[in-house]
């Protein structure tokens, strides 16, 4: 297995990950991959309109890019009048576009609106970009296909979505939610009104619906 | 937009929502704290006496060292921080920009139950935020500001207005509840999931 970052406590593989941890372990691990070289994109020590600005005119962004992500209304605004969503948006875009293989994000989707995630998800999809999403926030918990639960700086919960989404009660435990549409049909299943674990609405409701008609 | 410009809209001793594309100038959270070079508690120490501080940062479930430097802190922990500031301050209005970005469910629960409590010392908070799952149970009014004009302001919120939705994105929940109903499934605006739930039980039960 090709790791992006490894130590004794904590190895990132070279997969689309995502990592649940709290504010604490994921500022912690932040540092360490900082020190070893590897960057993330964050809001955390450079969170001011001036620098992306700067940023945005250092960098020489790709037609395709641009509309690709309709950065030209973005661009058009005065410095000081990006709100947090934008900054945070035009920051990952920027580091997207310089494009080494992966990318890591340090709770930083959380800032945008859903259509701005998706567009985002779609880029690295389509351009095999792997991601390394660390985050707090449990709907973005389904972004990849492989979960690492860290606490304490160490990694206590590894595996698939459904692996780790089954270990619920020690997840709830640490102060993380399962997402949604998972919650609702493990809470369902529990009740016997389904049979199975959903990660998609669509496929829950018809499953209800079948089943009360 | 100033933060001084919301107060304007805002209700009373609660929390007010304001939902927008506008960027916050002035009193907020974060703003401005990542370049203080001095420790938690120097900052602390100008608007208030130790034991107020320490019972400050323990309200704001900070439990790192009082001796750290603000601009070493993680962006949570800042923004922790600079509630426990407005707290020992007592203003009569706190500005939060984001705040419940980056904690854990555990820590919105605790700080939603917070920010009621505040309100109850004649504080009015002002929240600008997208994340409806964390606001649809505490906020007590929306105003929805476009190109630095209010354009919409609801006392009475339905969280299952389409117009909320220029500028936020709808909580899970909401996006379940209106899918089944598009569908003609019989199933009320609810917003917690255990009310959904005996819902959906009596409805294919």
């Amino acid at each position: 297995m090709d790791y992006i970052y490894k130590d004794e406590s904590i190895n990132l593989k070279k997969q689309n990950m995502t990592i649940i941890c709290n504010s604490t372990d994921r500022y912690k691990l932040i540092i360490k991959l900082n020190k070893s070289g590897i960057s993330s994109v964050s809001l955390s020590n450079d969170f001011s309109t001036n620098y992306v600005k700067n940023e945005l005119d250092n960098f020489e962004m790709s037609d395709n890019i641009s509309s690709y992500f309709d950065l030209n209304c973005l661009e058009r605004k005065a410095i000081g009048e990006l709100s947090i969503p934008e900054i945070a948006y035009i920051k990952i875009i920027i580091e997207i576009a310089k494009n080494n293989g992966y990318i890591i994000f340090d709770d930083i989707l959380t800032y945008l609106l859903k259509n701005q995630k998706n567009k985002i998800l779609q880029y690295l999809k389509e351009n095999k970009i792997i991601l390394l999403n660390l985050t707090s926030n449990e709907e973005e918990y389904l972004f990849c296909d492989y979960i690492a639960v860290i606490n304490q700086q160490k990694i206590c919960l590894e595996g698939n979505p459904y692996e780790v989404f089954h270990n619920e009660v020690f997840l709830k435990r640490l102060g993380f939610k399962l997402p949604f549409i998972i919650d609702l049909s493990t809470q369902l299943k529990y009740y016997g009104l389904i049979d199975k674990i959903y990660n998609d609405k669509t496929a829950l409701v018809e499953d209800l619906w079948k089943q009360s008609n | 937009m100033e933060a001084k410009q919301l107060i304007t809209y805002a209700k009373s001793n609660s929390i007010t929502l304001y939902a927008g594309d506008f960027y916050l100038s002035g009193d907020s959270i974060v703003n401005g704290l990542h370049t203080l070079e001095i420790s938690i508690n120097e900052y602390l120490k100008s608007v208030a006496k130790s034991s107020k501080i320490k019972d400050a940062l323990k309200m704001v479930l900070y439990s790192g060292d009082e001796n750290l430097i603000i601009n070493e802190l993680s962006i949570v922990d800042r923004k922790k921080i600079e509630l426990a500031y407005y707290l020992c301050r007592k203003d009569k209005y706190i500005v939060l920009e984001y705040f419940e970005k980056g904690l854990t469910y555990k820590e919105k629960i605790y700080f939603q139950k917070l920010f009621r409590k505040i309100c109850q010392y004649n504080i009015s908070i002002l929240l600008k935020s997208n994340d409806t799952a964390f606001l649809c149970n505490i906020v007590d009014k929306i105003c929805v500001i476009r190109n630095e004009k209010v354009i919409q302001v609801d006392n009475n919120i339905d969280w299952f207005d389409e117009n909320l939705y220029e500028f936020m994105d709808k909580s899970e929940i909401i996006k379940f509840i209106t899918y089944c109903q598009s569908l003609s499934i019989n199933l009320d605006k609810y917003l917690d999931l255990n009310e959904l739930i005996k819902a959906i039980y009596r409805v294919t039960g």
